[in-house]
């Protein structure tokens, strides 16, 4: 049982792990997703002002700019996210069987003013984030790629708590210095420790896209998918325009009354309904920063008169559950010290993948043997995921500093340049020796890391020195600490494995039996 | 801040630590106590994170705090193994201090 077990955990986790690393990287920083695009548009420091009033200069710019459109969102700003983020979404053709029109780019509006925010161009943080489930593939595959990553994932993880017989034993063991048995220690202790934490992203990540994995149940009872989130959570996107004209009514008196209807908690998001219709509805979303549940109650108004149309049923227990699993991936509802914490944890989480996948190699790893094709393969492409991905990453934060502010499609270079360095460096590592190109590639992501403050401090000058930036910018030093120490680790173990002819003229029985244990 | 339910995670894990330590090193009724006490301290740390973050997100909050603490004092037990558990009783202090803030 144990051995079958192990050898799922060892294959699922293989097959997955690369893509499951980028994940997990990707996803890990998108916890500080607000505070990534607030360092990415530096010279936007906006006033803050009453959601109210956000509201009110939202609606102004979209009614000015996307009058016609089908359904409008409004993001209203908060104490992380500082500007209002608008959607809009075109109406659909006119032929019945054409598909729904996509939502269209984001647009930030400064929340006093509601002009678009006057800072670089950059996609920021929502790239990890988008990233992180959807690979940057078309849609649907991106998703269905990390959803079947997931699934291998879960089923790695249930084998490997199966596997591991020792799992209390063996619950503070890290040895270092001890090569395989060092490797091992460090993937049990990075899986066991954080466990549940792993345990909750991976199972809570699949059910966020269940409905996409799974639309059967829906379409076994709704005729039309729409009518399925229209009973459970008040959704008025179906609702048809009469083709009258009509007027909205102040914006600011509906973000009022629903923030008293819910004793004063805030409004988070404003979904408007054939916003220039006699027959426009206005839907207010509960903010869900207080509670674990991340899709948070709503009240529907009637757009011209005013009139309270409907509120979110009390959620039932399947709804409650769903809403709570989503929330716990997203973690909206922590704080900061629990948001640096689910950080930890997912850098933890990150740990535990790449581990893992260097055991795999370090397992398979004969001393004095010439490395057979698929482990070679396995050794680049762990190389090319574990040591470069970081510093492509640091590359897009780099580019941000160092692509002119005026530039014409810089969000798009900027993400241009992230590939260009993760790929580019995993191409060139492969001229080197598997052990110099760990260290180097290593070596380069701290370098690119360290760089990051002080390519800030030029760029932004003074601004640097804003207690917001200086942490951002002392986090970056630490990762590059972090890199550092890796390739520094690296570089001072004798190579053992990369020089396998040296090693076979050592053929004295009593070093080989040393380095089988190493 | 809630850092008492990691301290008092810290502190039970680094005495569950010792209580695991080996016969040879370790007398019996010492390594029992460790234990007790680790056990003891990790429920304070879960009182703890009841008392911050209410019902509703104790669990959540507590789990992720104590694996953080945990991973703190494996990475701590691997390089100093003497030292790891020595501030087990100064950080129970702070905890404590923390909770009544």
């Amino acid at each position: 049982m144990r051995q079958s077990m192990a050898w799922i955990h060892g294959w699922l986790g293989l097959l997955a792990g690369w893509i499951l690393f980028a994940m997990f990287v990707t996803g890990t920083a998108s916890y500080f997703r607000p505070e990534i695009t607030r360092w990415m548009q530096p010279e936007y420091r906006p006033r803050p002002v009453a959601n109210a009033e956000a509201a009110r200069t939202a609606v102004a710019w979209l009614q000015k700019n996307a009058p016609h459109d089908e359904q409008w969102t409004i993001y209203l700003p908060n104490e992380r996210t500082l500007a209002t983020r608008v959607f809009t979404r075109a109406r659909p053709n006119s032929d019945p069987k054409a598909p729904r029109a996509p939502r269209r780019p984001e647009t930030r509006l400064d929340p006093a003013t509601g002009v678009p925010v006057e800072g670089r161009e950059t996609r920021g943080g929502e790239f990890f984030y988008r990233f992180h489930f959807q690979l940057q593939l078309p849609h649907p595959w991106g998703r269905w790629l990390a959803g079947l990553c997931a699934m291998f994932m879960l089923g790695a993880i249930l084998s490997g708590v199966i596997t591991h017989k020792r799992i209390f034993a063996d619950f503070f063991t890290l040895r270092w210095n001890k090569g395989q048995r060092s490797w091992l220690d460090a993937h049990n202790v990075s899986a066991v420790l954080a466990l549940p934490y792993h345990a909750m992203i991976t199972y809570t990540g699949l059910i966020t896209l269940v409905v996409m994995y799974m639309p059967w149940p829906i379409l076994a009872n709704y005729a039309q998918p729409a009518a399925f989130s229209a009973s459970l959570y008040a959704d008025t996107a179906s609702q048809k325009a009469t083709g009258r004209p009509g007027q909205l009514a102040d914006m600011g008196r509906f973000v009022e009354a629903a923030s008293a209807e819910w004793q004063g908690a805030r409004v988070s998001r404003i979904i408007i309904g054939n916003p220039d219709d006699a027959s426009s509805t206005v839907t207010l979303l509960r903010s869900s920063d207080d509670r674990l549940n991340a899709r948070s109650a709503s009240i529907t108004y009637a757009g011209v008169s005013g009139a309270r149309l409907a509120a979110s049923p009390a959620p039932g227990p399947a709804i409650e559950t769903a809403g709570v699993m989503l929330g716990l991936h997203l973690g909206w509802f922590a704080g900061p010290l629990l948001r640096w914490v689910c950080f930890l944890l997912g850098l933890t989480g990150c740990a535990m993948v790449a581990t893992g996948l260097v055991l795999w190699a370090v397992k398979r790893r004969k001393p004095g043997a010439k490395p057979f094709f698929g482990l070679s393969l396995v050794d680049r492409l762990n190389i090319g995921a574990i040591a470069c991905l970081p510093a492509g990453m640091a590359a897009f934060l780099l580019a941000n500093r160092v692509l002119p502010p005026t530039l014409a499609g810089r969000a798009d270079l900027e993400v241009s340049v992230m590939f260009w360095t993760w790929f580019g460096l995993a191409g060139l590592s492969l001229l080197r020796p598997a052990r110099r190109a760990w260290i180097e590639t290593l070596a380069l992501g701290a370098l690119l890391f360290a760089a990051i403050p002080i390519v800030d401090l030029i760029a932004i000058g003074g601004g640097a020195f804003d207690g917001f930036f200086l942490a951002f910018d002392g986090t970056m030093a630490l990762l590059a600490a972090m890199l550092g120490f890796a390739a520094w680790r690296l570089a001072r173990r004798p190579a053992d494995a990369a020089q396998p002819r040296r090693r076979a003229r050592l053929a004295v029985p009593e070093v080989r039996e040393v380095m089988d244990v190493a | 801040m809630s850092l008492e339910v990691a301290l008092f995670g810290y502190a039970g894990f680094a005495n569950l630590a010792r209580g695991r330590g080996r016969k040879a090193r370790t007398a019996t009724a010492e390594r029992s106590r460790a234990r007790i006490i680790g056990w003891l301290l990790l429920l304070a740390s879960f009182l703890a994170a009841l008392l911050r973050f209410g019902p509703y997100q104790a669990v959540p909050a507590w789990l992720a705090l104590l694996s953080v603490s945990g991973v703190v004092v494996v990475l701590v037990l691997s390089r100093w193994p003497a030292r790891a558990s020595a501030p087990w009783m100064p950080m129970t202090a702070v905890a404590l201090v923390l909770c009544f803030l």
